[in-house]
């Protein structure tokens, strides 16, 4: 009897599966949501902001403490759930990718209004970042700092002190 | 002519003793029974003994007087040249990995599969971290060159300004919900 050596056994069809779902998670965007708290009361600077520690010196409060930090991975076209501080809802949507940019549907919605606080839709760099920032909150200022990068796409980076 | 199937296709076989016990005890009984099979018997041996004495006959007819000066001499000629060097090595080479080349298809299957599935695994990203969840360490953040926003749209209930934070360029979308609108 002939046998048919090349039927593909068990192991290849769950490796390329695998090399499939490998792939496909490379389209993923990275998202960083750390929410500041900004204060003129004292003098203390959060340790763990050390890496954006120009940036926040730069709105000329005297404290700032990190008081929440979520990273989530959303596929393009799905949402990201941020809840804040004080009750405020933050939503950040990744549109697409073109000439190195991140699309991105940021949402910014306070209390029980149907109406968003701020919506924007904006682009920015791979690895690049923004600051939502302007609530109040517990005798200061929340300064959010928004962060999205892929690794499914180059981008033009440089470290920084961190 | 009379024909007897033990003539066709067994006598053959047992002039060759590719018979096994009984059966070729069978068949030389038959042999010695039938006129038909015997007669074929002898054809065959006949065959044989020409054949035999033919080959002989070239054998003798072929000169080895020279055979050893010219071994002598091939041994004594220059080094082969690179390609034939390489050549030889490469049939070594194939002679040498002719066990694993000689695998079934099974096997491959199975050593691709196996291949496949390490470098996946290494490929593999890190899983995710769970949502909420503090990282127990800072990794190094790297930071594009510029990280102005470029906004297409911008609607918001209260007062808003935007301007770009000198250090890294980056966006401020400043959201005041107090009356008057106050920048930090």
């Amino acid at each position: 009897m002939k046998r048919c050596y090349w039927i593909f056994p068990p192991p290849v069809i769950i490796g390329l599966l695998l090399l499939a779902s490998s792939a496909g998670a490379d389209d993923m965007i990275n998202l960083r949501v750390e929410t500041v708290l900004a204060t003129d009361t004292s003098h203390e600077f959060d340790s763990r902001l050390t890496g954006m520690r120009s940036q926040l010196l730069a709105f000329r409060y005297s404290a700032y403490r990190l008081v929440q930090e979520e990273r989530r991975k959303v596929g393009f076209g799905k949402q990201a759930n941020f809840s804040l501080p004080g009750g405020r809802f933050l939503q950040v949507v990744p549109k697409e990718y073109a000439n190195g940019k991140i699309a991105l549907h940021v949402m910014l919605m306070e209390g029980t209004s149907p109406s968003p606080l701020m919506s924007t839709l904006l682009s920015i760099p791979n690895r690049g970042m923004l600051f939502v920032g302007g609530q109040k909150h517990q005798g200061g200022t929340l300064i959010i700092r928004i962060g999205a990068s892929t690794d499914a796409f180059p981008a033009a980076i440089i470290p920084t002190e961190e | 002519m009379a024909r007897c199937s033990h003539s066709e296709r067994l006598i053959p076989l047992l002039y060759d003793g590719a018979l096994d016990n009984a059966l070729r005890y069978e068949v030389a009984f038959q042999v010695a029974d039938c006129p038909v099979c015997t007669r074929r018997m002898n054809v065959i041996e006949r065959i044989q003994e020409v054949l035999c004495q033919t080959l002989e006959e070239e054998v003798a007819r072929l000169d080895f007087s020279d055979f050893w000066t010219s071994v002598e001499r091939r041994l004594a000629a220059p080094p082969h040249s690179v390609w034939s060097r390489v050549s030889s090595r490469l049939r070594l080479w194939r002679l040498q990995w002719q066990p694993i080349f000689s695998w079934n298809g099974p096997v491959w299957a199975t050593a691709t599969a196996l291949l496949i599935f390490v470098a996946v695994i290494l490929t593999r990203p890190p899983v995710p971290r769970r949502a909420g969840s503090v990282p127990p360490e800072n990794p190094p953040v790297m930071l594009a060159l510029n990280n102005q926003a470029q906004i297409a749209s911008l609607s918001a209930t209260s007062a808003v300004f935007v301007w770009n934070e000198p250090t890294s360029n980056a966006t401020v979308i400043w959201v005041d919900g107090g009356p008057g609108g106050e920048l930090p």
